[in-house]
């Protein structure tokens, strides 16, 4: 059952780390961290109003606290047997004060339950205008998908759609929508709004939102198997008039077509043919503008543009290290990931050479949104510091490095 | 075994005479000794696995355990806490040693049954670990949603859900047990409002699991059935609800949490009473508070499904009840606050605990109260917030008692006492370290984090350091508990010095000695109860303990049988987890294994013998005369408070059933089994009733061989019943598809668990028969036909709730 694999644990990073600080979802902080994860981040409109609750709460639960612990302790130290020599008095209780035990809880109980119901009121409801986003989750990714935003009769079909990176617009209620192509998962990204659960056949609309242009994590909270802790997912918060552009550079993506003759191209047989016939990419993903439209996997339609990897496992440079072995073996670095192995391990599979599989990364790197869509260059300019990860290289890695890649996810199950 | 009391033989017992000892017992502090023993060593496996997963946390992106084993320790560690240690040690360890002491009795109202639940108990959770010869234990979490449960890269969920099922049993059987004992076997005088406190707490306790018990049945059961036959009630693709499961589980997942509570504020106001020289503060409203939370915390269960987007009305109503349950349980932190006020305090080791308790259960109190805002619940729920919260109030707050109560009747169990110097060590070690482990958690929940997240990365604000403390606060736990284990072990080797009464109780425990001998007390008590504290009153009014001659007091003799019933159950469950017939989940994991499947069909045979020769030994061995308070036999009186969890595990699945049909997701199918049939069998079962109902008179004024046929005659309509209700599947199974349609899964679900009552409540027909055959019943040994014909006619009367469902409807 245990899989203890060898190799210390690296000693944690140290951080300054301050009360003040944690209770804020301030980005003062964002030089010395990556990035603060907070559900008090009072820039989303939901925890404002969350926070009257907390307030309240929080006022209640100290006064109950100190004077519950003062009159504990208190008894304690003053009738402790080395204190106090008078026999013990014999009572056996005392009606009012235990009315008054009970009426008080329940006065502040009603207040609480106002308080939520009135909360709830207003947050629950998804406002009319509000912006869809379907968010669909699978064993271990997100794809989001814009039902207002058909992709352009010229380019393609379908809807534009996002794998495991959300862009929404600031200032704007999204409503989202939570489901499920397996078991049951979670929505969460707690600086923008609560949870909800994704569930299979079910859809659940809710809203999130933020003020504040910016990256954000989120992440699966139901637990969904071996890789739970691997779908994560980043939302990128950009000001209208930039998600604008975004999504109309979206719409109009038309996936580049290679040279002839190139890597890149030879990446494209694969992907959409496979191997001998058999293994295509395109069976399970969607490329915008190709013939790929498999709807069991993430989308890959922007893939190039992307800086994350796994649903969030790697970010940054690693996702160049880990590409390479991703593809050939996913679970041999993700546990339980559910896309076969390249490598000839997967029964109707077929092996690739390195050579292949350096062609379908060169592919894949050429599937990149225009400038004026980049939703990542667009955040880093907007906010510096925001936690945006560095861009994927523009051509495969090579083979050594990624074999070499030390890495966390090793090991699977 | 950590705890053991010594055996009455002179000399010291063989290692094999005291196991012998120990499966053959009738005894009930043998059998609470079993129980506690058990949820020790439980305690400490769960334990290990919680630093193991503590361990893989402690710095970002480590690599111990990676994945899907994380996630089989992290559902083991729960699985095994919540069921092997804080359920069983308080409401059965305890109870089982201290409610029949507190109400100053011999033995619990069915000793045999005891020894049953007890081993069946044992047997499941071994049945779990099995798992691991079996690809592995599920990494599902102990909370086994669908349809992560039938993924086809789990292993080892049916030998949990398997295991589940006869842990609800023995759990069932021991609950029921108790509420018989405390109705029908007190000390004479003793009214029910002048029992100790602890004996309330295990009392409302036992009803409540009694209610609820079944919504974890029915999980378990519905989801053993999709994995081994496809047959199922939330398969969203034919139209079944997940979230259902969801439903059924936290029917009985909630109250189990008050389940986790109730023995232990039993525990505390005992202790503080003792310890404080006073009467409890409100012996009443404590009592009241108990059964109110009883009450409510079985109308609370949607506040851990708030995040599925239920209805707002709903959402609504249930957030009131659980702000509401806070009231009662306010009430008892006051109150125990109030029983210390104006007393002289002993602060000893169990007072530590109880003031440890009182001080971190109002901070879990404070933030469940805030989990009940259901905004903020959205935020925080499945975060690390709630892992602090329920660890608050069950690691930090109730297992706390459960120490203090270890602590507190030590004495009395082993006539040693532990260590005081290492009992506040083992205290300030789990104070500090709970503290460390869990308030960084509580942040950590602010902050985003998701809990059963085997690893996270390294750039979240603050995620390293807290979960660097939290590490460092479990192997501070994880030292703590090796000084209890030393306490225990140190204390356990001296001489038994401790006198009957070490810390001037007031209850009826401290007569007995320390240990107390197999009859408990060698003396009756006064009849006068003026309060809940008898010792005191008796010691102000000078009324005297009238002595009782020993060897006038008979107790049930020793039998082997319901332990070789339990093994034969145990069997059974090993049987129909990994063998028998085809499995129809994809996983490979989860295919029929050959042993296993002989292992089943040994272990029918085994359990039947076992069981009839159990029926055929007698409980005494020499002819004894049953007192009991009520007019109603302990027989009776256990199956009557038995039948509440028939009652309710039908009533749970009936329940789904219906919503599924009302909602418009299980539609019969064309051809449905045809209601000339069901009403055949109604003829059948309604007539059996009769018949059975005759035949009890019959044997009730001993015109035996009238009596007799009638049992057989009975059992003959049921086998018709059985013959054409097996008819009627097998030519419904074979007409469409049982696994497309959802009617159809329903019906076979709820059908074949009234079939399966049918075949339970026909073995419990032929056990009075086969006792009145064999000569085994007269005047003082009446045998099990009144709880068997009992069964028998709520097992018919469930069919006319079946007929009203499923063929006219």
């Amino acid at each position: 059952m245990l899989n203890m694999l060898p190799g210390l644990p690296a000693p944690p990073r140290r951080q300054a780390l301050s009360l003040a600080a944690l209770l804020l979802g301030g980005s003062s902080l964002a030089q010395q961290v990556n990035q603060t994860v907070s559900i008090l981040d009072t820039s989303s409109g939901y925890n404002r109003e969350m926070n009257v609750l907390v307030f309240w709460s929080l006022a209640f639960a100290i006064v109950i606290f100190i004077g519950v612990s003062a009159a504990l302790f208190y008894t304690v130290q003053k009738y402790r047997e080395d204190k106090n020599d008078a026999p013990p008095a014999q009572f056996h209780g005392n009606n009012r004060l235990e009315v008054t035990l009970v009426a008080v809880p329940v006065v502040i109980v009603i207040f609480l339950a106002l308080l939520t119901v009135r909360a709830m009121a207003r947050l629950n409801p998804t406002p009319e205008g509000a912006y869809p986003v379907n968010a669909v989750a699978a064993q271990f990714y997100w794809n989001f998908e814009y039902p207002k935003v058909a992709v352009d009769k010229a380019a393609g079909t379908g809807l534009v759609t996002n794998g495991n990176e959300l862009i929404v617009p600031t200032q704007t209620k999204v409503a989202m929508t939570a489901t499920s192509r397996d078991v049951i998962h979670g929505f969460w990204a707690p600086n923008l709004g609560g949870q909800r659960d994704a569930i299979p056949s079910v859809k659940k609309t809710w809203q999130i939102d933020t003020d504040k242009p910016g990256v954000y994590q989120g992440n699966c909270t139901l637990l969904c198997g071996a890789s739970h802790a691997n779908m994560r997912f980043k939302v990128i918060a950009l000001p209208q008039a930039n998600y604008i552009q975004f999504v109309s550079a979206a719409q109009a993506y038309k996936a580049p077509t290679a040279a002839a003759g190139s890597p890149a191209a030879a990446g494209y047989t694969i992907f959409m043919q496979g191997k001998d016939g058999s293994g295509a990419c395109a069976a399970c993903h969607r490329v915008q503008g190709t013939p790929a439209a498999g709807q069991s996997g993430p989308d890959l339609s922007f893939f190039g543009s992307r800086r994350t990897l796994g649903a969030g496992a790697w970010e940054g440079a690693d996702v160049d290290t880990h590409l390479h072995q991703w593809i050939k073996a996913s679970s041999s670095i993700k546990p339980g990931s559910v896309m076969p192995h390249y490598d000839g391990s997967t029964q109707g599979y077929p092996a690739l050479s390195d050579q292949e599989l350096t062609d379908l990364e060169a592919y894949l790197k050429t599937l990149q949104l225009p400038t004026e869509g980049n939703y990542w260059t667009k955040i880093a300019a907007l906010v510096p510091g925001a936690p945006v990860p560095v861009a994927q290289s523009p051509t495969p890695s090579s083979v050594n490095a990624t074999t070499s890649a030390s890495t966390a996810m090793n090991g699977g199950n | 075994m950590a705890v053991q009391t010594p055996t009455q033989v002179a000399g010291k017992p063989g290692f094999g005479a005291v196991v012998w000892d120990y499966m053959t017992t009738t005894d009930h502090k043998k059998i609470g000794t079993l129980y506690i023993g058990t949820s020790v060593i439980g305690f400490a496996i769960a334990g290990i696995l919680a630093v193991l997963l503590r361990l893989q946390l402690a710095v970002p992106n480590n690599t111990l355990l990676v994945g899907n084993a994380y996630n089989q320790v992290l559902t083991t560690h729960a699985a095994i806490m919540i069921f092997f240690f804080l359920i069983p040690i308080g409401l059965f360890g305890f109870g089982n040693w201290f409610v029949p002491l507190q109400l100053g009795v011999r033995d619990v109202a069915l000793p045999r049954l005891n020894n049953f639940a007890v081993w069946l108990f044992i047997f499941s959770m071994i049945l779990i670990l099995t798992g691991l010869f079996h690809g592995g234990v599920p990494g599902v979490g102990w909370t086994f949603y669908y349809p992560l449960s039938v993924d086809a890269n789990q292993t080892g969920v049916n030998v949990l859900m398997v295991a589940l099922i006869l842990n609800g049993i023995a759990s069932l059987l021991g609950s029921a047990n108790f509420a018989a004992t405390i109705v029908n076997m007190r000390a004479p005088g003793m009214s029910l409002w002048k029992m100790p406190i602890f004996v309330w707490s295990i009392f409302s306790t036992s009803i409540l699991q009694l209610v609820s018990l079944g919504g974890l049945t029915a999980a378990a059961l519905v989801t053993f059935l999709d994995l081994k036959m496809g047959l199922s009630m939330f398969n969203p693709g034919i139209n079944g609800v997940p979230v259902l499961m969801q439903q059924f589980f936290w029917f009985y997942s909630h109250p189990a949490v008050y389940v986790m509570l109730l023995p232990y504020l039993g525990i505390g106001a005992e202790i503080a009473s003792t310890m404080a020289r006073k009467p409890m503060f409100g012996y009443r409203v404590m009592v009241y508070s108990l059964l109110g939370i009883t009450m409510v915390s079985l109308l609370v269960w949607l506040h851990h499904m708030f995040a599925l987007g239920i209805p707002e009305t709903w959402q609504i109503a249930f957030m009131v009840a659980t702000m509401v349950v806070a009231v009662p349980t306010g009430v008892k932190i006051f109150n125990l606050i109030g029983t210390l006020w104006g007393g002289r305090i002993i602060m000893k080791t169990p007072t530590y605990w109880l003031i440890g308790f009182i001080f971190n259960f109002l901070i879990g109190g404070i933030t469940g109260i805030t989990l009940g805002l259901i905004p903020f619940d959205y935020q925080v729920t499945m975060s690390y917030y709630v892992v602090a919260h329920f660890h608050n109030v069950m690691m930090f707050g109730t297992a706390f008692l459960a120490m203090g109560g270890l602590y507190y009747w030590w004495p009395k169990m082993t006539g040693r006492f532990m260590n005081e110097k290492l009992g506040l060590w083992h205290f300030w070690l789990f104070m500090i370290g709970s503290w460390m482990t869990f308030m960084p958690q509580y942040i950590l929940g602010l902050l985003g984090m998701p809990r059963r997240y085997y690893t996270y990365p390294a750039g979240n604000f603050a995620w390293n350091e807290l979960n660097f403390i939290s590490t460092l606060g479990a192997l501070m736990l994880l030292a703590g508990g090796m000084v209890w284990w030393w306490n225990m072990y140190q204390s356990w080797r001296r001489p038994a010095t401790a006198s009957a009464n070490p810390w001037g109780g007031f209850t009826l425990e401290w007569t007995a000695d320390s240990p107390p001998k197999d009859y408990d007390f060698a003396h009756d008590f006064p009849t006068t109860f003026p309060t809940e504290r008898p010792l005191y009153d008796w010691e102000q009014s000078g009324a005297k303990l009238i002595p009782v001659d020993p060897s006038s007091i008979h107790l049930p003799q020793s039998t082997v049988w319901p332990f070789m019933t339990a093994i034969g159950l145990a069997l059974m469950g090993y049987g129909l987890s990994f063998g028998w017939f085809s499995s129809w989940s994809p996983s490979v994991a989860q295919t029929p294994n050959q042993l296993a499947s002989i292992i089943l069909y040994v272990s029918i045979p085994i359990f039947l013998y076992s069981l009839f020769k159990w029926a055929g030994t007698p409980e005494y061995d020499v002819p004894v005369h049953h007192h009991t308070l009520t007019k109603y036999s302990n027989g009776f009186m256990g199956m009557a408070w038995f039948i509440i969890s028939e009652v309710s595990l039908f009533g749970v699945l009936i329940g789904g059933y219906v919503y599924l049909r009302v909602a418009g997701n299980a539609v019969p199918p064309v051809t449905r089994p045809s209601i000339w049939l069901a009403a055949l069998n109604t003829l059948i079962l309604v007539s059996s009733s009769f018949v059975i109902h005759k035949a009890e008179q019959d044997l009730h004024h001993h015109r035996t061989s009238r009596g007799s046929l009638g049992l057989l005659l009975t059992l003959i309509l049921g086998a018709f019943f059985m013959i054409f209700q097996v008819y009627e599947f097998s030519l419904f199974g074979s007409e469409s598809n049982w696994m497309q349609n959802l009617w159809q899964t329903c019906f076979f679900i709820i059908v074949g668990l009234h079939g399966l009552h049918i075949i339970i409540g026909g073995v419990g027909v032929a056990l009075p028969y086969y006792q009145y055959m064999t000569g085994k019943i007269d005047k003082t040994n009446h045998g099990s036909l009144v709880p068997a014909s009992m069964y028998w006619h709520l097992v018919d009367i469930v069919w006319l709730f079946i007929v009203a469902i499923f063929y006219a409807w």
